[in-house]
């Protein structure tokens, strides 16, 4: 799955979590279920908490900010990439979706 | 270290975290097949409200999925209600069901949208005498295959489960083929078990010793199944039941595991599941006993034998036949026996049992 290639700023994009799929948290990594595609993916530490704060409403800078305050990150740059990467990774497996730019 | 599914199960195992939960609906069923192991009481059945109660209790515990069962679970009355409470709590959903129901194309429809995660039915053979025979229900088998082009045709994922017995037993390469033709897989389970009350009367549909070891070789030199042993000297459990299994049957009433019936608690009577299931709420003398047979079984009972490591043992059916958890009871035995012989054909190995090597799955040599 590709980087978005929307003209939209990356950091105003949002995405939401598709419904039909299931998560857990198994004490730092996350079991994904995607019914869909028949799908059982261990999830790291990152892309479990991305879909655990994946709401519909929070853009990918909500997340970087979200990131930052919670973990001793790298620059906003790094870690926008970093988000940005795991949300494609994501979306390519089915368990989020980007939402309509406004 | 990488992090696999199976890691996540073994964390699971550790925290004694009840990920797998069976939901008994109901004990009725439009089916009367001979071997079914339910054992009605006369008691009343939950409704859906209580049923979302407990889904509530299980996720609290730690429950991610959630397979409905029954009896047939599509005759509970709230079913749809439950299923709509299964998902929309985010929990994984599976159905155990004789797929009965599902010839009904619009009732297939809305099941697709809850994105069950996987749909298990009953298939007791490639012919409609065969299948109805087992079923007790003539047209059952008909109906079946219309639900499973449905099913298919609106991409619910099934699995077919096939238990082998007597009646079965000549034509289970037609079994693979209805499979082959709707897209699905067929398991087949070589083991038939007691009912719950332990009556051992469905033991007598087992199937020919010889048959089973012809057919597991088949199947592995057809690229259809692996066979090798599990590692019981080194196995830290046989099982998951008390720890990452957990069943309630349609009176709320909560058990180990689908197999062991000994009462843990009543999911209504207890406000926070998860600390009985933690043993924070006090001693449970059924969780403390399941889990330490659990642990023990490998090394114990199993390991001592040469086909130990092959053998199907449920310790639940160890003490429904013997009395005691422990014993390496005879349909076990068998089952290690059978894939043990089979293993060693593969391998082109000298074998104890010699005749029927060349039988094929219809029973005609090869």
């Amino acid at each position: 799955m590709s980087e978005p290639t929307t003209n939209a700023n990356p950091a105003e994009l949002v995405f939401a979590r598709r419904r039909d799929i299931s998560f857990q948290d198994f004490g730092g990594e996350g079991l994904l279920v995607v019914p869909r595609q028949s799908l059982q993916i261990v999830l790291n530490g990152t892309s479990l908490r991305l879909l655990q704060l994946v709401d519909g409403r929070r853009t990918v800078a909500d997340l970087v900010a979200a990131f930052a305050a919670e973990y001793d990150a790298p620059s906003a740059e790094t870690l926008e990439a970093d988000l940005l990467a795991a949300l494609a990774e994501l979306e390519g497996h089915g368990a989020i979706e980007r939402l309509p730019h406004d | 270290m990488s992090i696999t599914v199976s890691t996540l199960m073994e964390r699971a195992y550790e925290q004694s975290r009840p990920i797998t939960a069976q939901l008994e609906l109901t004990y009725k069923c439009n089916l009367l097949c001979s071997f079914c192991y339910n054992a009605p009481k006369q008691r009343s059945e939950l409704v859906g409200d209580q049923w979302l109660t407990a889904l509530d209790r299980l996720q609290a515990a730690g429950t991610f999925t959630i397979t409905l069962t029954g009896g047939e679970p599509f005759v509970h009355r709230d079913f749809w209600r439950i299923a709509e409470g299964v998902r929309e709590r985010g929990l994984v959903l599976k159905v155990y069901t004789n797929g009965v129901l599902l010839a009904d194309r619009a009732k297939v429809e809305r099941y697709a949208e809850l994105a069950p995660f996987d749909t298990e039915i009953s298939l007791h053979g490639a012919r409609a005498a065969t299948h109805d025979r087992l079923t007790g229900i003539h047209g059952s088998f008909d109906r079946l295959m219309e639900a499973l082009g449905n099913l298919s045709s609106v991409g619910v994922k099934v699995t077919l489960k096939t238990p082998i017995t007597r009646l079965n037993q000549r034509e289970l390469r037609e079994v693979d083929e209805v499979g082959e033709r709707f897209g699905y897989k067929v398991t087949y389970d070589t083991n038939i078990t007691p009912t719950d009350d332990g009556d051992l009367s469905p033991l007598s549909l087992a199937a020919d010793k010889e048959f089973l070891i012809a057919f597991l070789a088949d199947q592995v030199r057809r690229g259809r199944r692996g066979l090798s042993p599990r590692p019981v000297e080194k196995m830290k459990q046989n099982c998951g039941t008390g720890r990452t299994t957990v069943t309630i049957d349609p009176y709320g009433d909560v058990f180990p595991c689908i197999a062991w019936r000994r009462k843990v608690c009543n999911i209504l009577e207890v406000e926070d599941f998860a600390a009985v299931w933690q043993g924070r709420a006090g001693r449970n003398e059924t969780l403390e006993f399941v889990r330490k047979v659990a642990d023990e079984v490998p090394r114990s009972t199993l390991a001592p034998h040469e086909e130990g490591g092959f053998a199907s043992f449920c310790p639940a059916v160890a003490e429904k036949e013997t009395g005691d958890a422990y014993a390496f009871y005879g349909a076990a035995r068998v089952s290690g026996l059978v894939k043990l012989e089979a293993f060693r054909r593969v391998r082109g190995e000298p074998g104890t049992v010699t005749e029927g090597e060349r039988l094929a799955t219809d029973g005609k040599p090869a």
